[in-house]
């Protein structure tokens, strides 16, 4: 479910993380390829509004964590994944 | 047997022509690929001051097509997008690009300690203030990669 939602359900884990050819490229899926480019796009935009917030002494500076919440948010989409996941299962 | 044989070969088929194909998602991605070298190329490489104007200019450019592309694909979805993705992208992006900026406006109104790579390289070509900062409200999202 993971390499599916990374758009690799096709690729072994070595290919998925480990592109090493334009053919091994072109058999990820755009489509969820995409959406998880924008998972980590959107949640690089946490970055924003700490940087607002730092603006206005509202929070103190304590340097770019964009990498960790990046991360946080992609793991927030596997979860969200697995549980539509579960709900189209059971339904279906 | 043949029936399914048939079958199979027809959806082997279609998911070749799907992979070659540019559809609009592997047109929307190329784009946001392109962005992103473009902007990483105007950060960290020495490119000639020219070539460096040019990536700046083109950005907006490359955006109004993503968003083009963004429009038809929403228009064609056959479902809705489930409201609680939707409603943390909205707060996410637009929320924090706005957020940054009016703070950013308020506290340096020249935009003097401005780092952002695109803004800077718009300054260095003479551009009014007023011009760059209506470009950062419709460029902005584009640019944080």
């Amino acid at each position: 479910m993971v390499k599916a939602g990374l758009g690799g359900q096709d690729l072994t884990w070595r290919q998925l993380f480990l592109t090493a050819s334009l053919k091994e490229l072109s058999r990820y899926r755009p489509y969820l390829l995409f959406w998880f480019a924008v998972v980590i796009l959107a949640f690089s935009f946490v970055d924003r509004w700490y940087f607002g917030l730092e603006w206005f002494e509202w929070v103190p500076w304590m340097g770019s964590k964009s990498a960790l919440v990046i991360l946080f948010g992609v793991v927030i989409y596997v979860l969200w994944l697995r549980s539509e996941y579960k709900q189209w299962s059971k339904t279906s | 047997m043949a029936a399914t044989h048939g079958r199979r070969v027809e959806l082997a088929e279609a998911q070749l022509i799907e992979e070659r194909s540019l559809n609009p998602i592997k047109l929307l991605f190329l784009f946001m690929a392109s962005g992103i070298f473009g902007l990483t190329t105007v950060e960290y490489v020495k490119v000639p001051e020219v070539l460096r104007l040019a990536i700046v200019y083109f950005m907006p450019v490359l955006l109004f097509a993503a968003l083009v592309i963004s429009a038809i694909l929403y228009k064609q979805a056959p479902l809705s997008i489930p409201t609680f993705p939707l409603g943390l992208g909205v707060f996410l992006i637009v929320g924090g690009v706005g957020f940054d900026m009016v703070a950013t406006v308020l506290h340096t109104p020249t935009l003097s300690g401005e780092g952002n790579v695109v803004a800077v390289g718009l300054f260095n070509s003479g551009t009014l203030l007023g011009s760059c900062i209506s470009m950062a409200l419709f460029a902005n999202p584009f640019s944080q990669p």
